[in-house]
Parts: C-alpha cells; structure tokens; sequence
C-alpha cells in the first residue's frame, strides 16, 4: 500500500513538472517575442509610403517592413519596431498605416537623392557635423525634397545612432544668422521704411542699444556708406542696424511671426518643432538690431524655407505639404507682390555680384542669401562652432523652387557663401538640368565666344 | 376504409435487396469518382504551394527592382559614367542653316464688314 502511494506522488510531481515547465517556456515566447503569427498579420495588412512618383519608400513584403529604397529619405520614412511604427512618418501615420492606408508623399526621389548626395559630398570635407536641406515647390508648398546628413537606412536602424533617425530639417532649431536679412529688408521695404537705393551710413562697427546695448561688427570689408541693396551683397549687419532703425518691435516681430518663426508649422501629424522668437517685452533697441542679422531667434530648416518661399510666392505664404491628400495648411499674404519681386532682384543681384561662382549657374538666375551663424551655447555665441546656412529660389523673376541648406560644426571653410551655397547650387543645377530650361538669352553672346 | 398494406416475407427481402444494391452502385460510384480525380487535390496543393513561392518570387523582384532603380544608385552610376549635367554643361547657340525660313505670312491690312438691315 505504502508503495502504491510513492508511486503515485512521483508520478503526480512529474505532471506538476512539466506542466510548470510548459507555463514557462510559454512565458518566455512572449517575452522574447511576439507569437509570430500576430506579428506577421500586422505587418502584412500595413500600408504602403510611396514618393509622389510612385516610389515606393516602405511596404511589407512576407510578414516584413522592408524599405527598398534604403537610404533614400529614411529620416523622413523613420522606422518600424517589432509591430508599430517608432518614427518618423512610420510613428506619425501609425494609426493611418495599420489600418492598411497607403502614404502617398510630395517628395521627388529624383530632388531627393541630388540633395542627399550634395551634403554627403559637401559636410565631411568641411568637417561637419551634420547638415539638412529643404526643397519647397514654390506656389503649392508641397516638399520636394527634406534631406538629412549623416544618411540613415531604415532596413538596418539598429545599426545607426538615434541621432542618424533624426529628421533634421523639421527638428533642428538653429539660428538663421545673416539669411533673415532678406526677409527683414523685404518686410522694412513693405513698410515703406526704406528703399534698395537708400543710402546708410555704415561703418565696420557700430555701438548699439544705449546703456545696455552691445557693438556690433561687419565681417566682410565694405565701403564706408551703403545702399540697401549693398547691405543685403556685402551682409552688413551695421547696415541692417540701420534699415531696422525706425521699424517699430511689434511690427518687425510680427513680420517674422507672419514668415512663420516663432510659430507652429501648419503640416498635420507630422512632428516638427518650432524654434523661437523673443517675447515682445523683450524687444529693445539691441534685439532689433540682433533679430535684423539672424540672432537671438531660432527656427527649423523647414521653417526658413518657408519663409523664404514667401519672397519667392510673390509675398504668399503657404504652409509646407508632404503628405497628399491631407487638408492645405494655412495661406497668408505677408508682402505685397511688388515688394517681393523688389527682395527678389536685390537677391539675385547677391548671387550675381558677391558669389556667381559659388551659388550661381551661369545662364540661369538664381537668388539667395548666405548667412553664417555663430551657435549659442549656455555661455554666449561660440568662436568656433558655426552653422553654415543658404536660402534662396530660382528662377528669381518667376520662382518655382526654393531651397535651404544648413550645415553645423564645418571646421574648413566654414562660411556660408563657401559651403552652404555650393550645397544650393548643386541641387538647383540638378532641377534645372531635370527641367531642361534653356539658359536665358543675355548670356548666350558671352558662351559664342 | 382503412389501407391494406403489403407487409409479407418476400416483399421486404425484395425491397432488402434492392436497397442494398442500390447502395453498393452509390457507393462504388463514389469510390469511382474519387478514384478518377484523386489527384485533384494534390494538384491543387502543389497549385498552392507554386502560388505561395511565385508570390515571394515576385515580391522579392519587385523589391530588388526597386532598390536597383534607386535614384542615388542610377545618378553615382550615371556621373561615374561621364554624364554631365546640362544646367553647367557650355552651351552654344547657332543660327540654322540650310533651310531657308519661310517667308512671313502677308498682313491682312483690308478689312470688310457687311452690314445686314432688317
């Protein structure tokens, strides 16, 4: 009897074993993964992101999220965990996606790519950092192009640094430095407050701000008086001391605030950030002056690209687009258009007088600014960390285009006019040479020679 | 009047066979049926599994044409290949030749107008 009972209880301890056992190797599926069956369906029924042209820039094929084009806009594209999306437009559209919506963007994988490939050519010969470029097609804002450096392929993110995922030109907030100066000067002539051919008084340095005011310094050589227009060639920051002078704080600022600084941009559900403007008690003589040079304010690479695409929207702003189909962002009229026709030529004579060769392409008109910003850290500006920044649109007498570059932290070179706008130039040279536009009349007795 | 019903020995060994017989043809047609599409079925499994590998096939070239269409790929291809872009490429210009151009349409300088009463 007693043995019966030994038995027994061994054989009852077995059973309670295994059964245990079975609960734990359960356990550990879901701990390690997903039951593959659940993932798999998820991933399948997800819908697909293509370009504007069809591209096809993430879908799942067998059960996975595979991104056939790689490299290409992967900051944009973002990334996919084990069943939803982590970033980018894969986080922003997750709901979208999983209800197996298909993503149609605005970008042009051809803009794309000749973006990419002119910072990945450009940033690690002048040492940089990091770099974006944004491409806006002028009258309907749509995205053309929203390009990020160091290059991130979402087939492999766990290869990269979370800061290779990062989409640089919506995230990014620096400061603009000498490219506001376009958008100042257009809104001081919007106001009647100065004219191209006004003449100002323009030393190299100039104190300004009364008792707690600062000096203010040139960094290129100039003459000792300036037009407006001379100002914006030579980025006289004395000059647009002076241009800014009687421009009242609550107008000035509610000109940049109308370009869009300071504000949320209007593109739903994709996450951008916003940057800053100095509250308006803030506003003294000093801020007048710095915000008129691109300091003491901050925006996004997207941001100045819209801003800049009002100038080139004879005086419009449209809200940025990259997902079709969603609802067209807000519309202001910032300028009137004579005044941004005025800001275009006075850009293009920038291009065409200061830098031809580095921003410009012969036969083509091409307008723009450079600017070069010292970055502000917790203790002041920087001596040698700068961002490197253009903006500009062509064709300047009836823009289709506009583009910003941004590079941070070049350590070569590290001016605007000597990195940023070859950047410019090389993706403009690519869209014209894709739009097959003939070179304009005057230059061709020059080529016959 | 109630029914009279045939409830004899006979009758039912008569219906007992018939019945009987009648199931064995059912069930030998059956067999038969079965026999001659037996191989539907696996032909439809190997139809299946072709599909299933055809699919993966296809989604896998799919996937490899468009990464071999990429526009980074085909532009590093296309520069290392001598293309230059036509923005920077010289151009001249040259009036044509060889074809005399037409001569100019005559200006219509007479203008008639009738005028209808009514």
């Amino acid at each position: 009897m007693e043995v019966k009972i030994h038995h027994r209880s061994r054989l009852m301890q077995v059973i309670a074993l295994i059964l245990f056992l079975t609960l734990v190797w359960a356990y550990a599926q879901l701990e390690w993964n997903v039951p593959q069956g659940v993932k798999r369906t998820v991933m399948q029924a997800r819908g697909t992101i293509t370009a504007a042209d069809g591209t096809v820039l993430a879908r799942s094929v067998n059960g996975k999220r595979v991104y056939p084009q790689g490299k290409l806009a992967g900051q944009v594209v973002g990334l996919m965990g084990a069943t939803e999306g982590l970033e980018g437009l894969e986080a922003a559209y997750n709901r979208a996606l999983e209800g197996g919506k298909n993503l149609k963007l605005t970008l042009d994988p051809g803009v794309q790519a000749a973006a990419e490939a002119a910072l990945a050519q450009a940033v690690p010969k002048h040492q940089g950092e990091y770099g974006s470029v944004v491409v806006l097609e002028t009258r309907t804002g749509r995205v053309l192009a929203a390009a990020s450096y160091p290059p991130f392929d979402p087939n492999a993110w766990r290869d990269y640094s979370p800061e290779a995922r990062r989409n640089r030109p919506f995230l990014d907030v620096f400061e603009p430095g000498s490219t506001i100066k376009g958008l100042v000067v257009a809104a001081a002539l919007n106001e009647g407050l100065t004219t191209p051919d006004t003449v100002y008084n323009t030393p190299m340095r100039r104190y300004v701000g009364g008792r707690w005011g600062s000096t203010i310094g040139d960094a290129v050589q100039h003459p000792g008086s300036l037009t407006t227009r001379q100002v914006l060639q030579f980025s006289s920051n004395v000059g647009m001391s002076h241009i800014v002078e009687h421009f009242p704080a609550d107008r000035m600022r509610g000109y940049l605030n109308h370009y869009g600084f300071g504000n949320y941009v209007d593109l739903p559900t994709v996450i951008t950030s916003t940057g800053r403007l100095q509250p308006l008690r803030n506003w003294d003589e000093l801020v007048r002056a710095t915000n008129a040079f691109g300091q003491g304010m901050s925006g996004t690479n997207l941001q100045l690209a819209a801003a800049y695409n009002s100038l080139a929207n004879d005086g419009l702003y449209v809200s940025p687009r990259l997902v079709e189909g969603e609802p067209a962002g807000e519309r202001r009229e910032v300028l009137r258009p004579e005044t941004a026709r005025t800001t275009r030529a006075m850009l293009q004579a920038v291009i065409d007088k200061q830098i031809p060769h580095q921003a410009g392409i012969k036969g083509y008109a091409l307008a723009g600014k450079t600017g070069t910003a010292q970055v502000a850290s917790a203790h002041g500006y920087s001596s040698n960390l700068f961002d490197s920044v253009f903006a500009g649109f062509f064709p300047a007498d009836a823009p289709r285009v506009t583009i910003t570059v941004m590079v941070h932290g070049a350590k070569i070179d590290y001016h605007g006019s000597m990195l940023a706008a070859p950047i410019y130039r090389d993706v403009a040279s690519e869209i014209i040479s894709r739009w097959a536009a003939a070179p304009s009349e005057q230059e061709q007795p020059e080529e016959k020679k | 009047m109630a029914p009279r019903f045939d409830l004899s020995a006979a009758t039912w060994r008569a219906r007992a066979i018939r019945y009987v017989a009648i199931y064995l043809v059912l069930a030998l047609m059956l067999v038969g049926a079965r026999l001659l599409t037996q191989d539907v079925r696996p032909t439809l499994r190997t139809a299946q599994d072709r599909e299933v590998a055809l699919t993966t096939q296809r989604d896998e070239l799919e996937l490899r044409v468009q990464a071999l269409g990429n526009p980074q790929r085909v532009r590093d291809w296309a520069f290392q290949n001598g293309m230059r872009r036509f923005a920077e490429a010289p151009k001249t210009t040259q009036d044509l030749t060889g074809v005399p151009a037409p001569a100019p349409a005559a200006a219509h300088t007479t203008l008639e107008v009738t005028t209808e009463w009514k």
